[in-house]
């Protein structure tokens, strides 16, 4: 591993590749999202405007679709580097210093994902046991949106875990 | 049982420590809940509490403006749309001292706005803007001093996203907030206005006047009628969508959204890739905000659960402190952390303490909401440490000094701060506009 540089020299492996284009592929699902949500609440205003009642599901299916992007899209916002963050002590770090820091970056986000991971997990399971269920307009097991997070989490343990060992992605960190 | 004073500086501490590691600020918040989880809402348990609280936070239409708006802003961006009007604006302006500061000002204002970030807006304009204003001999003082400042009248003016997100953190309501900031975003820009062209027409060396081509009355105002004022028509389907109770903050921002991309293909600008890349930039930012939301709500129910906040607010009652008092202490705070952190950390991090100190104090939540945006955005730009002084020093040029970059924007934070101390001394100044909405 460069000293100087943290990201590796390296040409990526088909199987890299491919993770990085289905990351890719989910930010295209999670911009079609947004732009459903648009269309969505607009026709809902519009039929409200006309009938003097909305979409009754609408709002509800909208929430849940922002919540699943935000839990499908996070994997390649960190894949992309623009999770923002405060970059100062890196900039002023001695070039030596800064591929460690990083690595300590990445070994903190995995470890706190790996654990949120298993604890939401922990959780989907018991509610799944319980049978749980949310009655609203839309009706469904209370385990259905928790199963996002260990989903989520779990595949953002694995992208600091490449991170860590050196597979990072030429990117646009976010950085303040 | 830990003293709520160590809790609190456990909490806090290791958060401040943990961001100032460079780990991006979600995850540190990420970090620092598992642990507190553990400690103080009782181990595994509370762990698993911590997920259902991330649902519950998430599962919300309140946040549903935050992608709207970011939305709206993007298609006028990337479709070339919000460069037209800054371009129409430039020549309308064209025989106004001090132009370039003043094109500086509106362009500043459109694309924080867009971006939701001043350090970019700086690290855009610094790069763009501040080569040409140099060649054209402007004086770096009325050429940095806008471009550094201008995020201030951003945070205040729909749309706004970090107002929708402090209404959807604090329970303030996003309504008032994107309605209260309207008048004085717009008084600060029109102080801003007022002051580079005061000062360019007393001295016109700050912003020589240069050879241009010649322009008729015709061409100069034709552009602003055709790309800026149809535009002015989706801040009125924000604001005023809003105002007449037509539709709920959330819905008038996805019209907002659906109108730009009307705009944008009426306009002849709106292309498949544009729009493609809005949606997916769009995505990008939403996460990345969505999933600082989420586990900075998680951080604030910890506080609370482990008797921080409770602590400080009983500490704090115990001085007897009149409402002013409470209220310039906060904003002493967010000035001193802007010095560090940007606006969105900063937020996070002081309201789950802040809201509390708010209501013991009896302080009109809107008001307080308005003055916190202002503040915020001054800290960023007050030296000696302000972030985004730092940030113009790496994109100006070479021969620009620190102590050139601080005199530019000083005479703008004066203007920020005696609006702000007007603000305080006046809230009417704040509440009058959402009163009349009520």
């Amino acid at each position: 591993m460069p000293s100087e540089t943290y990201e590796r020299a390296w040409r990526p492996g088909p199987i890299l590749s491919a993770y990085w284009a289905a990351l890719d592929a989910t930010g295209v699902l999670c911009g079609v999202a947004i732009g459903l949500i648009c269309i969505g609440i607009c026709a809902d205003v519009a039929v409200r405007m006309v009938t003097g009642g909305g979409i009754s599901w609408m709002l509800e299916s909208i929430e849940y679709l922002q919540y699943a992007v935000v839990l499908t899209g996070a994997t390649w916002v960190l894949s992309r580097g623009a999770h923002v963050s405060l970059d100062i002590l890196i900039v002023l770090a001695p070039a030596r210093f800064r591929a460690r820091i990083q690595r300590m970056i990445c070994l903190v986000g995995l470890v706190a994902c790996a654990v949120f991971a298993a604890a939401s997990l922990g959780a989907t399971i018991d509610t799944w046991q319980t049978g749980g269920v949310i009655y609203k307009s839309v009706t469904m097991p209370e385990w259905w949106p928790l199963a996002f997070l260990p989903a989520g989490f779990a595949l953002m343990s694995i992208e600091f875990l490449l991170q860590l060992l050196g597979y990072v992605r030429p990117s646009e960190r976010a950085s303040i | 049982m830990l003293e709520w004073y160590w809790t609190l500086a456990f909490l806090l501490g290791s958060l401040l420590v943990i961001m100032f590691m460079g780990v991006p600020v979600a995850f540190g918040f990420l970090a620092i809940n598992m642990i507190g989880a553990w400690v103080f809402l009782g181990g595994w348990a509370g762990l698993q509490q911590v997920a259902h609280n991330t649902v519950d936070g998430l599962v919300s239409f309140s946040l549903t403006p935050i992608p709207m708006f970011l939305l709206m802003g993007e298609v006028l961006f990337r479709t070339g749309v919000a460069a037209r009007a800054i371009e129409a604006v430039d020549r309308l302006i064209i025989r106004v001292p001090g132009r370039l500061s003043l094109v500086a000002i509106a362009g500043g204002t459109v694309f924080a706005s867009l971006s939701g970030s001043t350090v970019a807006n700086t690290a855009m304009l610094g790069s763009s803007l501040l080569p040409d204003m140099r060649k054209r001999g402007y004086r770096p003082t009325i050429a940095m001093g806008p471009i550094m400042a201008v995020g201030g009248i951003a945070m205040l003016i729909p749309p706004s996203n970090l107002a929708v997100l402090l209404g959807s953190l604090s329970g303030i309501s996003i309504a008032d907030l994107l309605i209260g900031g309207i008048l004085p975003g717009l008084l600060i820009a029109v102080c801003f206005f007022a002051y580079v062209m005061v000062a360019c027409i007393l001295n016109p060396s700050l912003a020589p006047a240069y050879p241009l081509p010649p322009m008729t009355l015709r061409e100069r105002v034709m552009p602003f009628a055709i790309y800026v004022l149809p535009l002015l028509l989706l801040f009125v389907v924000v604001v005023g969508s809003i105002l007449a109770g037509i539709a709920t903050p959330s819905e008038s921002a996805a019209l907002g959204a659906a109108g730009a991309v009307v705009a944008a293909a009426g306009y002849r600008a709106l292309t498949w890739p544009a729009l493609r890349t809005s949606l997916i930039e769009t995505a990008k930012i939403t996460v990345m905000i969505f999933i600082i939301i989420a586990a900075s709500l998680s951080f604030s129910q910890i506080l609370g659960f482990s008797g921080a906040t409770n602590g400080l607010v009983a500490f704090i009652k115990t001085f007897d402190l009149p409402a002013l008092a409470i209220l310039l202490i906060m904003l002493g705070i967010l000035l001193v952390l802007g010095c560090f952190m940007d606006q969105l950390s900063m937020m996070m991090i002081t309201l789950p303490l802040f809201m509390p100190l708010a209501r013991l104090a009896e302080i009109d939540l809107v008001w307080f909401g308005i003055l916190m945006l202002l503040t915020l955005e001054i800290g960023l730009v007050t030296p000696p440490f302000g972030l985004v002084l730092f940030c113009m020093k790496g994109v100006a040029p070479p021969d620009i000094s620190m102590r050139q970059i601080y005199a530019a924007v000083v005479p703008f934070i004066v203007i920020e701060l005696l609006l702000l101390a007007a603000m305080v001394g006046y809230p009417p100044m704040v509440t009058w506009l959402p009163g009349l909405s009520r």
